[in-house]
């Protein structure tokens, strides 16, 4: 299965914690395989199946509480 | 120490900071913990129904009757949908005792780094103007996380960034299935402080002793306990109660404090810009009112100026001594137990060590008139000696 990896912009992280949550959400939904999100940068690099769809991404950014843009889609090397 | 602030403020920041997010991620644990129960209790039963089938094979259709777990219907294992654990369904009594087990691992961890932030500081204060300094330093950043908090721009973007070696520590206890994962998260959560709790910890270190110290981080993350007792009710489902008023009322409260320490170290470097003497100008009165209790007449050519340092200031506040003749002062402490032990003549360089309890002499020498502030080392309580 290819993957894909998402890049977003989400606002509203105060800490570390809020970057781990925003991980957690989006590792818990079937089809993302990593997430590592960057407090500093306030990007989330998601690396996705083809089953996960942008907008799948950006809900799990919304369930963990906080607000997503995506900045780029690309296929992962 | 004002311990209302610090609960109001832990009240808070389960409201709206990174307590917030470690609730969060309780409830990823606590549900994904819950997620593999079922599923295990589905492959048990699927195991006990295939089991059974094989033996009512055997045993013809008269066995079959009786194999009544056959009728249960598991739950389906295996595959997860696209919905997150966390809208697993969730028994609110269940919950309580991972919550409870949290908050129990992050009140034991912050106690015990309040303990050693309380220790450090109140050996570095041993040093007054090294104290005064270090204090002055830590308002500042307090001041500056206050202002993060409440969302001022330019600050909020001040953050503690861990190493993500750290970061892999909570992420990992978070996926634990182990019973005592949400104690070793609420431990963990140490790793990744953000700015209202570096505050407190800051505020730990300034308290003057150890046991103040734990006690200031203890009240904190009791503050926050209400927050994720009500977490235990709602794990369906993650609740943000974020508001923009929580926050500015919690930065401002991260604020004052700054500033109440800022003061702190102002008055412990015996600074004339101090809070208490901008208030006497703006009313036209003497920074220090008159002296409460009257000079002693000399023995033996030395005045001896007794003063109670008690765990609530010193009494007399002010007391008056004559300009010109030898001066002592004897300390009296019973059962003192605050900062007030690390007593400090800022304005001639002398600091002691008092007792818990006993009598303690200070020799002063000859004095000239003037204001000569005390205070304890960590700049929270003051006395003036007025010389004329």
């Amino acid at each position: 299965m290819s993957t894909r990896t998402v890049t977003v912009a989400i606002t509203g992280m105060h800490c570390a914690s809020c970057g781990i949550l925003v991980d957690d959400c989006l590792e818990d939904v079937d089809g993302v395989v990593t997430s590592q999100t960057s407090i500093k940068t306030g990007q989330c690099v998601a690396v996705v199946t083809d089953m996960v769809t942008d907008d799948d991404v950006l809900a799990a950014v919304v369930e963990a509480g906080y607000t997503g843009t995506i900045l780029a889609t690309a296929a992962a090397s | 120490m004002n311990w209302w602030a610090i609960f109001g403020a832990g009240l808070l920041a389960g409201a709206t900071t990174c307590a917030v997010a470690q609730g969060g991620l309780l409830v990823g644990l606590i549900n994904r913990q819950k997620k593999a129960a079922a599923e295990a209790a589905g492959t048990r039963e699927l195991v006990t129904a295939g089991a059974a089938a094989k033996v009512t094979k055997a045993a013809g259709k008269g066995a079959a009757r009786t194999t009544g777990s056959a009728k249960a219907r598991p739950a389906k294992p295996g595959k997860a949908t696209k919905a997150s654990t966390r809208a697993a369904p969730a028994s609110a009594s269940d919950d309580l005792v991972p919550v409870a087990g949290f908050l129990l691992g992050k009140l034991v961890i912050l106690t015990l780094a309040g303990l050693v932030l309380g220790a450090f500081g109140s050996f570095i204060a041993l040093d007054a103007r090294i104290g005064g300094l270090a204090q002055l330093v830590a308002a500042a950043i307090m001041i500056v996380f206050g202002l993060g908090a409440a969302g001022v721009p330019g600050f909020s973007e001040i953050q503690f960034t861990p190493p993500d070696s750290w970061t892999r520590v909570v992420r990992k206890s978070t996926r634990s299935q182990s019973a005592f994962a949400p104690f070793l998260l609420g431990i963990a959560v140490i790793l990744i402080p953000c700015g209202v709790t570096i505050s407190m910890m800051l505020l730990a270190a300034t308290a003057g002793s150890a046991v103040a110290g734990g006690a200031v981080m203890a009240v904190f993350v009791l503050g926050t306990a209400p927050m994720f007792a009500a977490y235990g009710f709602l794990t369906q489902r993650y609740i943000n109660p974020d508001s923009r008023r929580m926050s500015i009322a919690l930065g401002t409260v991260v604020v004052l404090m700054g500033l109440f320490t800022l003061n702190a170290s102002l008055t412990a470097l015996a600074s004339p810009i101090t809070a208490q003497s901008i208030v006497a100008q703006l009313r036209g009165t003497p920074a220090v009112a008159a002296p409460v209790a009257a000079a002693p007449a000399p023995v033996n050519g030395v005045q001896v100026l007794k003063i109670d340092a008690t765990s609530g200031g010193y009494s007399p506040s002010s007391i008056a001594a004559k300009a010109g003749v030898p001066t002592k002062v004897v300390f009296h402490t019973d059962n003192t137990r605050s900062c007030i032990v690390y007593t400090v003549f800022p304005s001639i360089g002398k600091q002691v060590v008092l007792p818990d309890s006993g009598d303690t002499e200070v020799d002063l020498g000859t004095l000239a008139a003037g204001e000569i502030p005390i205070s304890c080392s960590m700049g929270m309580y003051t006395g003036t000696i007025v010389v004329s």
